[in-house]
């Protein structure tokens, strides 16, 4: 009879496999447990015995080829009867499933069968808690389908979504395209009923559309990722699908690359007030549930500086300047997921505490995957922190259609020489500053570092 | 109220209604004189007299048939089988007599067969059996499987007041390891209506006998482990009480169904297919169920545990079907 030889699951998450090699032809003779072919997935590579004895009879899919798991990739001619023409009643396929339970019985038996040591259990229920009963309405049933015949094979992909989970997409018009932004608790990162009841819950009564990929930025790219060259794979390197949010973000970074004349300058500032005011305030703000940063301390003084050179919160359009009246700030947020660019709409006319709150607010939601697409649209000049991974300096790429990204480093204690030659240590912090040279010279993009570091010097300075 | 096994529960059933109805009577194997092969009837020979409590050959197509015939001619017999195992001499009776008179030339079998089943006592592969699906199946029977004390003696007395043939099937491994408050005078559990035996939130088990109690201590270890479990007690199979079925899954998402019988085509099977056809919606995760293996019930003790239902086998199944 024909036994089917089919791709195995070798891991958990592994949903195919690419045949290697076949260390067996059509027509040879195989030996139970004998290596037939070898097979390379994500979690590992390794070589696939014959279940039986006989005669590799089909190869069905050749070398180099990647299938689906319980893909059927060849077959064996084994001497074996079929089972329909045989007399005994078919209990050989338990056989295996009988001693594999044998195998994993518990130690101790449960249902112990002599009387002495059995003990009568109490037990009570509450009698109240009856399913039925005139107190219980008729629940609504959906109403009975028919059946189609065949089985459903459940492909445990990452894009899984189960019938309750589909039904509740359907309820609150929600697209597939927007459940990307949405981590699931399931195995394998699937989405349950249980996230998408977090993420309806958090979601406003007004129907707005959660973000999708497709408009992390502003300026769409146009361009879709280049294909390159195939690249040499070698056998245990791994490959992945880029998510939507990582291709969009690749595809974003070269279209600004490519769209504006990136240039970078540095500045050093003396951020000692600075530090010093946020330890004195830290604790007036913790009291009404802000959490004061360094984020709004360096955002006053950013946007006086900004104001005082306006080109820095422009856009270009063709052959034109837009000069921006809003200041609307985008503060960078790393995610799992990837980065996204959530807005301080006119953040001008916040003061100190509206900053921080919006700051602490727009972090939490990108946190909790409820970010809107208004949260992503609008932004006229961003504000990158590397900072609080250590990072000194940076060169960030602007975010489209912006000129300038400002990215203040890691505040350090420094030693410094002061004017009259004497030594101190200061708080220091470098300014780096990414602007298109297409509208801002160097020149202006060093004046206004200039201004801004004497700000961030300055502001702070009078307070006790 | 008093506190009785769930055996004695069956006993102070069978009393009560012996002395309330005086149509009812009992027939079965040993039940008079000798009490009962589990004592179940002991002191009702004393109390009620011969013509009341009537011992029987050992011929199950003979005695049930005369049960039915004692029902068409308008008593109530309560007949028992000494163990369910034996119910397969008396099938014919069951399935093409007393369960297609009705439909046939509408006359009226309110006949109770009381079914000892189950195993966990080492009795073997005829001593054993939980054989509810083969009557589950036919149409034309009631088919009710307790869990409690409680609903062994209400239940019992629906049973024993219903005009149809009623299939009782006690679970002999639960006739001394549980006891409950219950009340002294006659009561009745409704057939057709579940119990939610214990309310959960993450993962619904629906079990009926013995799978009860075990989903009942599985979910007593998984609620430390964070997994709260919901226990549906089905309390009949004929009746089924499908809206209980419904409400659970829709609740939870995500369902176990646990049974003594054999795993193919056993009785949860009905649930599985419920929930995928009108359930469908409702389900996040697969559905698994806990069985008794598809091979007699073996004789040896590590094999027969091995072929059992058990509250591990139930909470691993609601820890994969939990965390899918």
């Amino acid at each position: 009879m024909k036994v089917d030889i089919v791709m195995p699951q070798l891991g958990e998450s592994v949903a195919e496999g690419t045949i290697l090699k076949w260390h067996k032809k059509v027509g040879d003779r195989v030996a139970k447990d004998e290596v037939i072919y070898e097979v390379s997935t994500d979690k590992i590579d390794t070589e696939i015995p014959a279940p039986v004895a006989g005669v590799l009879s089909e190869i069905l899919v050749s070398e180099e080829k990647t299938v689906d798991v319980g893909t059927v990739v060849a077959r064996i001619e084994t001497q074996a009867q079929d089972a329909a023409q045989s007399k005994a009643p078919a209990a050989k396929p338990l056989a295996g499933k009988q001693v594999e339970e044998v195998k994993k019985s518990e130690p101790k038996p449960h249902m112990g069968g002599e009387s002495g040591k059995q003990e009568t259990r109490m037990i009570s229920r509450s009698r109240g808690a009856t399913s039925a009963g005139s107190s219980r309405p008729p629940p609504p049933i959906t109403p009975s389908r028919s059946t189609q015949p065949g089985g459903v094979v459940i492909r445990r992909e990452k894009t899984f979504l189960s019938p309750v989970v589909r039904k509740m997409m359907r309820l609150h018009n929600i697209d597939e395209q927007e459940l990307e932004v949405i981590s699931g608790s399931g195995a394998q990162g699937r989405i349950t009923k249980r996230d998408m009841e977090g993420y309806l819950s958090g979601r406003s009564a007004a129907p707005r559309r959660a973000v999708a990929p497709s408009i992390l930025f502003d300026r769409p790219s146009g361009k879709a990722l280049v294909d390159t060259q195939p690249i040499a794979k070698f056998s245990r390197d791994r490959v992945e699908k880029m998510s939507n949010i990582r291709k969009k973000i690749a595809e974003h970074m070269i279209f600004s690359r490519q769209t504006s004349a990136h240039c970078q300058l540095y500045h050093e500032a003396d951020v000692t007030d600075m530090m010093r005011y946020r330890d004195l305030h830290e604790a007036e703000y913790a009291a009404q549930g802000v959490k004061l940063t360094v984020t709004p301390l360096f955002l006053i003084p950013l946007m006086q500086a900004i104001r005082e050179f306006p080109v820095m919160n422009a856009s270009v359009q063709g052959d034109e300047i837009i000069y921006h009246e809003n200041i609307n700030i985008g503060l960078a947020v790393a995610m799992d997921k990837g980065l996204i660019v959530p807005v301080i709409k006119q953040a001008e006319a916040l003061n100190l505490l509206g900053l921080a709150k919006a700051v602490q607010t727009l972090a939490s939601r990108a946190r909790e995957n409820k970010l809107t697409v208004d949260d992503l649209k609008g932004g006229t000049f961003t504000l990158t922190n590397p900072g609080m991974y250590g990072t000194l300096m940076s060169a960030p790429i602007i975010n489209q259609p912006q000129v300038a990204i400002f990215s203040p480093g890691a505040v350090q204690k420094r030693v410094v020489v002061r004017g009259d030659n004497s030594l101190a240590i200061r708080d220091r912090v470098y300014l780096s500053l990414s602007f298109d040279h297409r509208v801002i010279d160097g020149a202006v993009a060093g004046a206004f570092l200039k201004s801004l570091t004497q700000k961030l010097e300055r502001s702070f300075s009078f307070e006790a | 109220m008093a506190v009785k096994t769930y055996l004695e529960a069956i006993t102070d059933g069978l009393r009560q209604c012996l002395k309330a109805d005086p149509d009812v009577f009992l027939m079965g194997e040993d039940i008079g004189v000798f009490g009962g092969a589990f004592k179940v009837t002991k002191g009702l020979f004393d109390e009620f007299g011969p013509q009341r409590v009537m011992d029987t050959p050992i011929s199950e197509a003979g005695f049930v048939g005369a049960g039915i015939g004692a029902a068409l001619c308008g008593l109530r017999p309560v007949v028992e089988m000494q163990f369910s195992d034996f119910i397969s001499c008396c099938f014919n009776q069951i399935v093409n007599v007393a369960a297609t008179i009705h439909y046939r030339w509408g006359g009226k079998v309110p006949l109770t067969i009381r079914c000892p089943s189950g195993g966990g006592v080492r009795g073997g592969p005829f001593h054993s059996q939980s054989p509810e699906g083969w009557f589950m199946h036919t149409p034309g029977l009631y088919v009710v499987c307790p869990a409690t004390p409680y609903d062994a003696k209400g239940l019992l007395v629906s049973s024993i007041r219903n005009n149809n043939p009623v299939l009782f099937f006690e679970h002999k491994w639960l006739y001394r390891r549980l006891k409950e408050d219950i009340p002294d005078g006659l009561y009745e559990v409704p057939l057709g209506v579940a119990d939610i035996a214990r309310e959960g939130t993450d993962v619904s088990v629906i079990a009926y006998g013995s799978c009860v109690a075990h989903a009942l201590d599985a979910a007593e270890g998984l609620e430390k482990d964070g997994i709260s479990v919901e226990v549906v007690d089905l309390r009949t199979l004929v009746p089924l009480d499908k809206e209980a079925i419904l409400n659970t899954v829709k609740k939870t998402s995500r369902a176990v169904v646990a049974y003594e019988d054999h795993i193919v085509a056993g009785p949860g099977s009905e649930v599985c297919s419920i929930l995928a056809n009108e359930g469908f919606e409702y389900l996040d995760a697969p559905v698994e169920r806990v069985a008794g293996l598809q091979t007699p019930i073996p004789y040896a003790p590590v094999l027969e545990d091995t072929y059992l239902p058990s509250p591990k086998k139930i909470a691993d199944a609601v820890r994969r079907v939990a965390t899918f």
